[in-house]
């Protein structure tokens, strides 16, 4: 079974691949069985790293109660996810000393002092890379170098086989992404001394490089100006157009229409909300995933309709294949748990008949799904507070209104059999639930192939979307 | 009107005016076939639009037609009416055989001027010539053969004298009850009715002497109404027992004389035929002795029993006091559920059972007399007996106890000889004992013979079985 | 089976009387058998077609699971009703057309054995056994249901 390694380099890194994880939940098709997700950030508290890797721990101890052959019909989560590594980071050594101390500037020899004094600013050399090279790819540059030394590198080569590929997310506006890319691929492409080099010499690699999409409020006491970010962009670009050119396809995406975020430089504070450009970025992985192996393609993203409030009907159709159908749904069994305020959820008959009681409700299976759902929900709210929003979903909860829920899909009434034609809201989901034929394994598969095939067919016939 | 289908397998009808005609009864199922196809719609309609040929218009529609309008009132609009002859219930008239016995004991009756006795006779026997119930009238004398005395009433009557009784012949010095029984009940059969005249008593020197005597006679009479009821399950004989001056001979059963003048002596007539006949005879207005004597008969009995199907019965639908569900398939037998109910302190269960005595011939007192009755279990007593108005009964037997006793209960009514038969019987023949010329001798063992012939031993008219269940 | 179901309605009898009850099961004043109509078996067919037939609409039909113990309930006396309503117009009419034979209409002294309230008895007992027989029929029949087997208790 091929793997699909991705590489997320930095904060955007991180952001991407929370957008893919909340995808994949959902059932979005990938042709990979298999992803295995790399974070490489020197910032070791990086509050979105680990929403990020949290969330994919939650993923996986999700999918690991879940079976996924061919008598279960349930598709959420249906990819695997793989801890490579522990808490999926590649480490980077020596990132909580400054890079001064780090180059050992002051071993140095005269000569080779004065060579790195010109080169690097007296700031670059002071500064304190904890929370990573704060937008200074030149320092990235540098210490990123000694990733293909570790252990876990190798691990990583080791486990490559022939048929997988390899994915690089990375902002070109930070100072994590924009050096790490350039060297990762480096290495990918022409390190001899990793095990099975020839095999990831020659894998296809594709990447996507994030062009600025927000900026950051101005703060003196911080290093980071958004203003700085197109003239980077500017100098990484001139740097990729002669340096880059041995992948198999590299997305580009950007947006003009930004959101100011709090200026903060790292660490846990440095907490981004979700944005569109990062669900768009996690498309990009899939479609590199879903099509086959080509050289020297390069793409972009664009959207159908220029609105600063995107609905589903906004984005292009290729988009919404992808996204409409399995985000409805998944968006419908999230809201069913959050907002049908149950007393005792296994006080229904649907869960009575597959024998679903309340120690199953306070099981740790459900109260792991349930968190990943409300943090699903918490990562529609955030991609819908930007100033392009992100809005396909009402997501204030309206239990009279249950299937207006999708903007820009109106609700269809059903007329027969007459069950379903007397019920409505959280009635015909339960409803529905409860006519729903046999399912059989353990109960968290119960569970979600009865979930799966009812808010399948709720949002076929009910809206329209299939 | 009363349909009746007789043994020529022809319907008669009879309405209230007489006997309308008769159709054969094949004809008339061909007939119905019509009507049912529709063809026929009504009656009137018979006569005038027939069309279909496999109906066939004759004579028989005609008497259809004529059917219809014995019911009711006759609608002289409707063409022409039957001809009414006479008011009668009988399908066939009956013949009458008079039989007067002409031994020396019954001169007496004869002996000087008219008596009660001829008087009675001839009153009696000249109503039912008249009546218009019967045939004809055939007159006998009879002792030791019948000696048949043509049918002018009035001559026969004139010719009662001992001088007459003498000339007719026959052996007149002694009699045998018995056989003289066994020859009028041979001239008898279903479409005559004998009426035997007689003192009914036996003289001893037709057999051996002693009480062995009468128990022969009552065996005799026994065996001969027997055969003859064998071959004619419907015959039944009543008795009136009269009173007549008898002057003259008085013979006891040893033939010793004494002479009586003037002395109210009982003399019996029997009237022997079919229970049908003989009902119409004693109940009819026109012939019922009651009413046409100038003096009325002293005693009477009949003899006959009464087989379920003769007397049909059942239980009231709900009882008087306390509860019970009828059965359902046997619903007029059959009880369950039953139940007392409490009143001032005491349990009853009080309820009725409905019987139809119609066809008896024994008159109603004997029915309304609780001690004609005996019930199979003591716990449950006849209270009352009430005459009921009902068409299908004509007697109610109130019964009441104070438990349910679950089980079947006989209610039967006794076959017994009438207390007035012991009154009247002689055993003795010794003329010297006061009151013995009232009586006659070997009564008991005369009319107890036919009796015994009746009952066959168990002593019961008839009887009456319901089931009681307490579920 | 007539007989099992006119001992149950007859459970009731106490509600119309004996007489009524006779009549019920075919009694014949002619020949003083019960040999007409066993009423009780109509009675019973009709109870039991209504009560499976609103049986089957609301657990297979409607299947609702919003179904709770109490609409149940009002659906159960709605049949009763229902079943009340048409034998008591039956038996009225019975009354008024000549259908009920004299025997059992007055007794020998002329005094009235059946009276209007006892049509009424016999609505009630109807109506009784109706919502009897729906909730023995709900029990038997909603295991299958999807959406109401709940109802009115698991």
């Amino acid at each position: 079974m091929s793997k699909l390694y991705i590489f997320g380099i930095g904060g955007t890194g991180s952001r991407v691949l929370k957008a893919l994880t909340m995808m994949l939940a959902s059932g979005v098709k990938c042709n990979f069985n298999t992803i295995v997700p790399i974070i490489i950030d020197p910032d070791a508290a990086a509050a979105d790293v680990s929403r990020s890797t949290n969330l994919m721990g939650k993923y996986i101890s999700i999918r690991n109660e879940l079976d996924y052959t061919t008598n279960h019909k349930n598709k959420f989560f249906q990819t695997n996810i793989e801890e490579l590594f522990q808490n999926f980071r590649l480490p980077v050594k020596n990132s909580n000393v400054s890079f001064g101390q780090y180059i050992g500037v002051n071993t140095m020899s005269s000569e080779n002092k004065a060579l790195t004094n010109m080169l690097f600013s007296q700031d670059n050399l002071k500064a304190e890379m904890e929370v990573g090279f704060k937008g200074n790819p030149n320092i990235g540059s540098v210490v990123l170098n000694q990733f293909s030394e570790t252990g876990e590198f190798k691990k990583f080569a080791n486990d490559f086989c022939d048929g997988d590929r390899v994915f690089i997310i990375s902002s070109i506006f930070g100072g994590t992404g924009a050096s790490g890319f350039p060297l990762l691929l480096k290495t990918l492409r022409s390190d001899k001394t990793m095990p099975a080099f020839a095999l990831i010499n020659n894998a296809p690699i594709g990447a996507i490089t994030v062009l600025p999409y927000f900026k950051v409020n101005k703060d003196d006491d911080s290093v980071i100006d958004s203003s700085t970010f197109i003239s980077k962009t500017k100098a990484a670009l001139s740097y990729y157009e002669n340096n880059i050119n041995n992948l198999n396809a590299l997305y580009y995406i950007a947006d003009e229409d930004t959101t100011s975020y709090d200026n903060k430089e790292g660490g846990i504070e440095q907490k981004n909300k979700a944005h569109f450009v990062e669900l768009a970025a996690a498309l990009a992985i899939l479609d590199f995933a879903n099509s086959p192996v080509e050289q020297g393609k390069y793409k972009e993203y664009g959207i159908e309709n220029g609105s600063s409030e995107l609905c589903f009907s906004d984005l292009g159709n290729l988009s919404q294949q992808y996204l409409k159908k399995p985000l409805s749904a998944f968006m419908l069994m999230s809201k069913y748990f959050k907002e049908n305020g149950f007393s005792d959820i296994s006080n229904n008959d649907w869960a009575k008949d597959v024998g679903l009681d309340t120690s199953f409700f306070s099981s740790q299976f459900f109260s792991n799904l349930k968190t990943l759902q409300e943090e699903f929900i918490n990562w529609l709210n955030e991609m819908d507070n930007q100033t392009r929003k992100f809005t396909p979903f009402e997501l204030m909860p309206n239990s009279s209104k249950v299937f207006d829920y999708v903007k820009d899909v109106p609700e269809k009434s059903i007329k027969w059999p007459v069950w379903k034609a007397v019920a409505n809201n959280y009635d015909l989901v339960n409803a529905y639930l409860n006519h729903s034929d046999k399912v059989t394994g353990s109960f968290p598969q119960k569970l979600m192939d009865l979930f799966y095939t009812e808010t399948e067919s709720l949002i076929n016939e009910k809206l329209n979307i299939n | 009107m009363n349909i009746k289908l007789d043994d020529k397998e022809r319907i008669h009808a009879i309405g209230k005016y007489g006997v309308c005609g008769y159709v054969p009864a094949v004809q008339a199922s061909q007939l119905v076939k019509c009507l049912k196809k529709g063809k026929l719609t009504y009656t009137k309609s018979i006569i005038y639009m027939i069309k279909s040929n496999t109906c066939h218009f004759s004579i028989l529609l005609f008497s259809i037609f004529l059917l219809s309008f014995c019911s009711g009132t006759v609608k002289t609009d409707h063409g022409p009416s039957p001809k009414f002859t006479s008011k009668s219930k009988l399908v066939i008239k009956p013949q009458i055989n008079v039989f007067l016995e002409n031994s020396g004991s019954m001169f007496g009756y004869v002996n000087g001027g008219t008596s009660d006795f001829q008087s009675g006779i001839y009153s009696y026997v000249s109503n039912i010539k008249n009546s218009g119930l019967i045939s004809s009238i055939k007159l006998n004398y009879i002792n030791s053969k019948i000696i048949p005395q043509g049918n002018d009433l009035k001559e026969f009557i004139l010719n009662l004298t001992p001088y007459s009784f003498k000339k007719k012949g026959g052996n007149l010095a002694s009699t045998d009850i018995p056989d003289l029984f066994d020859k009028v009940l041979k001239t008898t059969d279903n479409k005559s009715v004998s009426i035997l005249i007689t003192d009914a008593i036996s003289s001893y020197s037709i057999s051996s002497r002693g009480s062995k005597a009468l128990g022969l006679i009552r065996s005799m009479m026994k065996d001969n109404i027997l055969s003859q009821k064998n071959a004619n399950p419907n015959l039944g004989i009543v008795v009136y027992q009269l009173n007549s001056e008898f002057s003259g001979t008085f013979y006891d059963p040893m033939n010793r004389m004494r002479k009586l003048v003037k002395k109210q002596r009982p003399f019996y007539i029997f009237l022997i035929g079919n229970n049908e006949y003989l009902k119409e005879l004693i109940t009819d207005s026109k012939t019922d002795i009651n009413l046409v004597l100038g003096s009325k008969p002293e005693n009477y009995f009949a003899f006959g029993d009464l087989k379920n199907s003769q007397s049909p019965y059942a239980i009231g639908r709900t009882p008087m006091i306390g509860g019970y569900d009828l059965d359902r398939e046997k619903s007029k037998t059959v009880i369950h559920n039953a139940r007392t109910r409490s009143m001032n302190g005491n349990e009853i269960f009080k309820f009725g059972i409905n019987i139809d005595l119609k066809k008896s011939l024994l008159d109603n007192s004997y029915f309304m007399d609780k001690k004609n009755y005996s019930v199979s279990n003591p716990n449950y007593q006849i209270v009352q007996i009430n005459s009921s108005h009902s068409n299908n009964y004509s007697h109610q037997i109130v019964m009441q106890s104070k438990i349910i006793f679950s089980g079947p209960l006989t209610i039967s009514i006794k076959n017994q000889l009438p207390g007035w038969i012991n009154n009247m019987n002689d055993e003795n023949g010794n003329f010297d004992v006061p009151g013995v010329l009232d009586k006659t001798f070997g009564l008991k063992a005369v009319l107890g013979g036919i009796m015994d012939a009746y009952t066959n031993g168990n002593g019961q008219l008839s009887s009456y079985t319901i089931e009681i269940n307490k579920n | 089976m007539g007989t099992f179901i006119g001992d149950i309605y007859c459970w009731f009898e106490g509600l119309f009387g004996s007489s009524m009850k006779d009549f019920l099961w075919g009694y014949d004043c002619g020949s003083q058998s019960f040999i007409l109509t066993n009423r009780y078996e109509i009675f019973g067919l009709v109870a039991f077609i209504s009560t499976l037939i609103i049986m089957l609409i609301y657990y297979y039909v409607i299947s609702s699971p919003k179904s709770r113990w109490w609409n149940w309930l009002i659906v159960g006396l709605l049949v009763g009703l229902g079943n009340l309503l048409y034998a008591v117009f039956s038996c009225s009419s019975w009354l008024e057309n000549g259908t009920i034979q004299e025997c059992l209409l007055h007794d020998s002294n002329g005094n009235p054995l059946i009276f209007n309230a006892d049509c009424w008895g016999v609505g009630i007992t109807n109506g009784i056994i109706a919502f009897i027989l729906f909730f023995i029929i709900s029990m038997m029949g909603k295991w299958w249901s999807k959406g109401a087997k709940h109802v009115p208790f698991l």
